[in-house]
């Protein structure tokens, strides 16, 4: 089964024990990680503030250097994934870097997770990149088809929950369509062709995976 | 603040939040999410998967000299260049001006409002983008818009005022989506702007295209 977050060596062990899926190759964007990294994670975020506190006061450039030798290669491949060449990676990364560099006494605002502000600002440079190359974004299919018009259905989330502690919780199946969303140039349709399934299965499964979250954050509206 | 009715759907906000909406699109989302804290609080939510998932990628080197011609490009960013000036406006750089109207109740007075009717103004943003039309729209309290159906979907964003229709009454910050199908006479209950954003017709063309058409239409 493709795994989205490895969050253990111990689990990430069992489940490569069972590969079931048919996109078991999907992994490949993905490292394979120790077994701290939850633990490490939420250290090196306050480590990442910091830094960026320092960029933000006094231009740190060995503040600077670090989160780019930690982000870049990892931005690189999230560029990539994006169907852009090498080179047009390896501009966008530089791109990133310049608005982290100038805006970082932003980040306040945004709290949270240095990862969450840098993947904003790279997930920007790709839509304007997109359109000042004349690109086509999309899935289409995500704001034109039917279900997303229909305004029934809203998000539900409880306000304060850690939504990124329960992506465990979900099935593979909803973590894998999920995790196809963000990091691949996700059409449905593409989607569909590559897990070999319907159309209607993969917006079910995006579906799904919404609904559990929202029952995992204890909301039953 | 008024309390907000009208959101963008869970499968919009992820699709904003995973980078799936054209820029054209995402600033109505954004925009919303500046009046509505529930909305801003889930985006960053979503948004957090995206930055987990980042920080899990593997990793692709970057050339060898990349930091170092950073530094450079930042050293010569620090010298102030000079804007090109008579740019044609899209709606990013009017996107300033929506915020105060939006945001602050500015006066929209000074805008270059094409007026249609005495009580119907409207102004085009060139959005850069072939497949959307964005335009801010004045409807002045009491005006009726005539009904009709849109060729495509339309978004829209309320600015200020407040508009109804026999779906409901949208209020300032309100999200209204609407597709080709529906069809509405919509009624300024207030002086109203709105931002609105409408999609050329869509259907596929490609390998896939009668089998999508089928699937999405029946």
């Amino acid at each position: 089964m493709a795994n989205v977050i490895v969050i253990s060596e111990h689990n990430a062990h069992t489940r490569n024990m069972k590969k079931d899926t048919p996109v078991s190759n999907y992994r490949a964007h993905l490292a394979p990680r120790g077994p701290n990294v939850i633990s490490m994670q939420e250290k090196t975020n306050d480590y990442w503030i910091s830094c960026l506190v320092k960029i933000a006061q006094t231009k740190n450039q060995l503040a600077f250097h670090e989160l780019f030798d930690f982000f870049a290669p990892k931005l690189k491949t999230f560029y990539m994934s994006q169907h852009l060449s090498f080179q047009e990676s390896e501009e966008l990364v530089q791109e990133t870097f310049i608005s982290v560099w100038k805006y970082a006494d932003y980040f306040e605002e945004n709290k949270g997770y240095v990862s969450t502000w840098i993947y904003t600002i790279a997930r920007n440079k790709k839509l304007d990149y997109f359109r000042k190359t004349n690109r086509q974004v999309k899935t289409v299919e995500l704001v034109n088809d039917d279900w997303a018009i229909d305004t029934g259905e809203q998000y539900t989330i409880k306000l304060g929950n850690d939504v990124v502690g329960l992506l465990p919780h979900l099935t593979n199946d909803q973590r894998e369509v999920i995790q196809k969303v963000y990091f691949e140039e996700l059409s449905h349709q593409k989607a569909a062709h590559v897990l070999n399934i319907t159309l209607g299965t993969v917006k079910g499964r995006i579906r799904s995976a919404l609904k559990t979250l929202n029952i995992l954050m204890g909301d039953d509206a | 603040m008024t309390t907000i009715l009208h959101h963008p759907n869970a499968e919009t906000l992820l699709a904003h939040a995973s980078g799936h909406l054209t820029l054209t699109e995402s600033i109505l989302i954004r925009l919303h999410a500046k009046a509505c804290e529930t909305c801003a609080h889930h985006l960053t939510e979503l948004e957090q998967i995206g930055g987990r998932v980042l920080t899990h990628m593997s990793d692709t080197p970057v050339a060898s000299n990349a930091f170092a011609n950073l530094m450079e490009k930042l050293a010569q960013e620090d010298t102030p260049t000079q804007l090109s000036v008579t740019r044609q406006p899209t709606i990013e750089t009017v996107l300033p001006v929506i915020e105060d109207i939006f945001l602050h109740g500015a006066s929209s007075d000074t805008l270059n409002w094409q007026w249609r009717t005495k009580r119907f103004a409207e102004i085009s943003l060139p959005v850069n983008d072939t497949h959307h039309e964005a335009k801010l729209i004045y409807i002045k309290k009491g005006m009726k818009i005539p009904r009709h159906t849109h060729t495509g979907d339309e978004y829209t964003l309320v600015l200020q005022g407040a508009f109804s229709d026999a779906d409901g009454t949208y209020k300032r910050g309100d999200y209204i989506a609407k597709n080709a199908h529906d069809e509405h006479a919509p009624v300024a209950l207030s002086d109203c702007i709105c931002l609105a954003l409408t999609t050329a017709p869509l259907k596929f063309t490609g390998t896939f295209g009668p089998v999508l058409n089928w699937m999405l239409n029946s």
